[in-house]
């Protein structure tokens, strides 16, 4: 689904307020779940593995049969690890609970980079599964609500750990554990709200499902009641927990993100800061790390600021909104876990602190390019400013929009018509008119709404030319249809052109007739991109039509769609022996025409969800496929599944009904 | 988004019946499109060649774009103005082509026009004084609904060489038949 997470890199702003104004707002969401896919080795009845591994505390029967995974290590080092496939929670060094947190993510989507400082919770949780045990904790998280939340700088988000930690007052010693014991307070009270509105909701629920049973008993020894003597509440059924009360600020009540300041920095021992952290902290800078608690502790982002500098360095780099969502993480546990997330600057003005503002107004209080380069008295910080920000531009712009695609079980083709030129006609002074017949079961998209008359048009007259000297028209447009499904390749798309010349007393003749047909999914043959020289005809007339176009000029009525339809639908040979005088035409002209096609089709499930690519990066992400069809979820194949039944089922109406 | 990268060269100017000319040329696009980094818009310097009826630019493009549909493909629209001792220019050519939608090596040949005069005077002036008719709004130059009113007079041509490069487009089911 998530074909690669965006690239990161880091990203250096200059902060020309307040750093304490500094507010980003984050976004996390669960993206799949992906069971693995095992490799079964049998290792033989009655095998006696304990030369090899140490005794397991629960050898049943069943236990010489493992799932084989192979996976890599960060060093490029190929290893496997035996999963026992009837007791998965077996403590021995190939059972999956230890080998969990000594895999690394081999597909390098993403350098998750987690703390492996134990979860209070999990230990709560006991003997789950870590997934399990995360659901537990996090409902809204696995049934696709988004997490959303705004991070000030240095403000202080608590993990479930530290809120135990911190919950409890003797343990708070120094000042800022007693500030954060104050803190913690408030998340508390929320848990709490939370817990008595889910119990009430269960009991309510509860209360509805008894009175519904005890309708039914009444109604089994009684008369039926009529349905509108019966409460609303009555009526409905309930017979399966309710889901979780809805609660967008779930993230801070769960403590699913935390964060890492530089107060926590100060009273942690050095030997669990994260890499780097002391290097950079004895430079001089201001840290702040944000992580999310999944079913491992994972680092979404880092910030460091340089105060003598102005400087923030962001890794990885502000998104142009949150909701992009361009970062993803992995995280292989008992299942693969994908997460995506996304953080775009909120506010950097004290001002502006406002969270609703729009995407259009924050973008502009990043630093901008300056209009010219940087002057060679220019430092290195100015240049180096100057380059983050044209590239940041440069990205933002690349990530501006979603791609249109064309609607559902539909097609869209784009057609890039020009007309260069005409000569050899009788009389100069020509231009041409244009009518496009688009096929049936076609929609038009028109460029121009404005436009009233998308399917016809006129070049510009070409004064002296069209005769002896060739007339340069240059005209160029376009036009977009959509094809249904029911729209049959045979059908083809018709675009009549009539030359008409214009003499100077504003006489109007008519020099010719061309017609070109091309079906809209087929290929175009080669020359019409290079332009296809059309033929002109004229209906040649009696000698009274002669003389009338000599003398008085004038255009005749000539049905010439319906000229050119007969002939394509008919097969009728005209020629200039034909009884009939209407059919018979003359050569006149040439048109030099030339055609473009572009299509676009839908494209197939789980593509939609795919982020924005990489800006950069061309290379995939080392073993990671590129297939879609691998990538659709369960649900859109549900949700595929049932379009497709309802499409079966109104044609089996139809032709009921016929 | 789809990528495109634009690179060539405007080559020269055939054909023209004034010596000294100069190109300016825009690229024009839908609205889903967005420059990414390059120039839209540019100028050739005045050229003439002493024994063949052209004028050669060689004026480079470089241009990448980036874009969330395909409707409005990018069109180039070049102005060719003439200049004589006087250093007074005026358009002897407007002209139009799209960019080709298939990704290589492509030799553009754009047909070009001019403001016919209107009057036996303008045309006078144009022949003798210098300076022909200007279009006061560029706008008429794509635009109209009754654009056969427009009179225009055939002009040289301009010979433009791109070498084409699309990206991301097959990951948005678009194909280039």
């Amino acid at each position: 689904m998530y074909k690669s997470s965006a690239p990161k890199r880091t990203g250096i702003y200059r902060i020309k307020g307040n750093i304490a104004d500094l507010r980003l707002e984050l976004k996390l969401r669960h993206v799949s779940e992906w069971l693995p896919v095992p490799k079964f080795e049998y290792t033989g009845a009655k095998l006696n593995y304990g030369d090899h591994y140490p005794e397991s505390p629960r050898n049943g029967g069943w236990s010489d049969c493992f799932i084989y995974v192979p996976y890599e290590d960060q060093y490029g080092n190929n290893y496997y690890t035996y999963y026992n496939y009837y007791n998965p929670g077996s403590d021995y060094p190939g059972s999956s609970r230890t080998s969990r947190t000594s895999r690394s993510s081999s597909s390098g989507i993403v350098a998750a980079a987690s703390r492996t400082y134990p979860s209070s919770s999990h230990s709560q949780l006991g003997e789950q599964p870590v997934d399990a045990a995360f659901s537990a904790l996090n409902p809204e998280l696995s049934n696709g609500s988004t997490a959303s939340l705004y991070i000030g700088w240095q403000q202080k988000h608590f993990s479930r750990r530290e809120l135990e930690r911190y919950g409890d007052a003797s343990q708070c010693k120094t000042t800022l554990q007693r500030r954060y014991h104050r803190w913690t307070r408030h998340i508390v009270e929320l848990q709490r709200r939370h817990r008595l509105r889910v119990q009430r909701e269960q009991a309510e629920q509860q209360i509805r499902v008894r009175r519904r049973r005890k309708s039914k008993r009444k109604s089994a020894h009684s008369k039926t009641p009529p349905l509108s003597s019966l409460a609303i509440s009555e009526c409905s059924v309930e017979t399966q927990p309710l889901p979780p009360p809805d609660d967008p600020n779930f993230a801070a009540r769960t403590c699913l993100v935390h964060t890492l300041i530089d107060a926590d920095l100060r009273e942690l021992p050095q030997a669990d800061w994260p890499p780097e952290a002391q290097q950079l902290h004895d430079q001089g800078y201001q840290l702040m790390f944000v992580y999310a608690q999944l079913q491992q502790d994972t680092l979404l982002l880092s910030l460091r600021y340089q105060p003598a500098e102005g400087l923030l360095y962001v890794y990885p780099d502000f998104s142009t909104t949150a909701d992009d969502m361009d970062y993803v993480l992995q995280i292989d546990n008992d299942c693969r876990q994908l997460y995506a997330y996304g953080f775009h600057l909120a506010a950097i003005d004290a001002g502006a602190a406002n969270a609703a503002q729009p995407a259009d107004q924050l973008l502009e209080q990043l630093p901008t390019p300056a209009d010219s380069l940087p002057g060679s008295e220019a430092s290195a910080e100015q240049l180096v400013s100057y380059y983050q920000a044209k590239r940041s531009g440069a990205s933002a712009l690349r990530r501006l929009l979603q791609f249109q695609l064309p609607p559902k079980r539909m097609r869209r083709v784009t057609l890039l018509l020009q007309l260069h030129e005409a000569q050899h006609f009788e009389y100069p002074n020509i231009h041409v008119r244009y009518y496009v017949n688009p096929p049936s079961h076609t929609l038009l998209e028109p460029a121009n709404p404005n436009d009233p008359f998308p399917l016809r048009g006129a070049t510009a007259t070409s004064v002296a030319g069209g005769a002896a000297r060739l007339a340069h028209f240059s005209h160029c447009w376009q036009l977009t249809l959509l094809c249904e499904e029911s729209h049959e390749p045979h059908q083809l798309l018709h675009i009549y052109f009539e030359v008409i010349s214009v003499d100077g007393w504003q006489r109007e003749r008519c020099e010719g007739y061309a017609h070109f047909a091309c079906s809209l999914l087929s290929p175009l043959p080669a020359a019409a991109s290079a332009g296809l020289r059309l033929q002109c005809i004229r209906p040649m007339g009696s000698w009274l039509d002669a003389l009338n176009r000599y003398f008085i000029g004038g255009r005749s009525l000539f049905d010439f769609v319906g000229y050119f339809k007969s002939r394509s639908r008919d097969n009728l040979i005209h020629n200039r022996l034909e009884a009939g005088s209407r059919h018979i035409m003359r050569s006149t002209g040439t048109l030099l025409f030339s055609l473009q096609k572009l299509q676009q089709r839908h494209q197939p499930l789980g593509h939609l969800l795919a982020p924005e690519d990489s800006d950069d990066d061309d290379s995939p992400a080392p073993g990671h496929s590129d297939k879609p069809a691998v990538s659709a979820t369960l649900q859109e194949v549900l949700v595929a599944y049932v379009e497709a039944r309802e499409r079966i089922e109104a044609l089996l109406g139809q032709s009921a009904l016929v | 988004m789809a990528e495109v990268h634009i690179i060539g060269q405007i080559l020269k100017a055939v054909d023209f019946d004034e010596p000294h000319l100069y190109c300016k040329w825009s690229l024009q696009s839908g609205n889903a499109w967005r420059l990414v980094q390059g120039e839209l818009q540019g100028q050739t310097h005045v050229s003439s060649h002493r024994l063949q009826n052209s004028s050669d630019f060689a004026q480079p493009l470089d241009i990448h774009l980036c874009t969330a549909a395909i409707q409005g493909w990018p069109r180039l629209l070049v102005e060719v103005y003439a200049v004589n001792v006087l250093q007074q220019c005026w358009p002897v050519g407007y002209g139009f082509a799209h960019m080709p939608s298939t990704p290589g090596a492509h030799r553009l040949e754009i047909n070009t026009w001019k403001i016919a005069p209107n009057s036996w005077w303008q045309s006078i002036k144009e022949r003798f004084g210098g300076g022909g008719t200007a279009l006061h709004k560029t706008d008429l130059l794509y635009s109209g609904v009754e654009r056969y009113k427009l009179l225009t007079r055939s002009s040289g041509k301009i010979i433009v060489e791109l070498s084409l490069i699309f990206r991301k487009f097959e990951e948005y089911g678009v194909e280039f038949k």
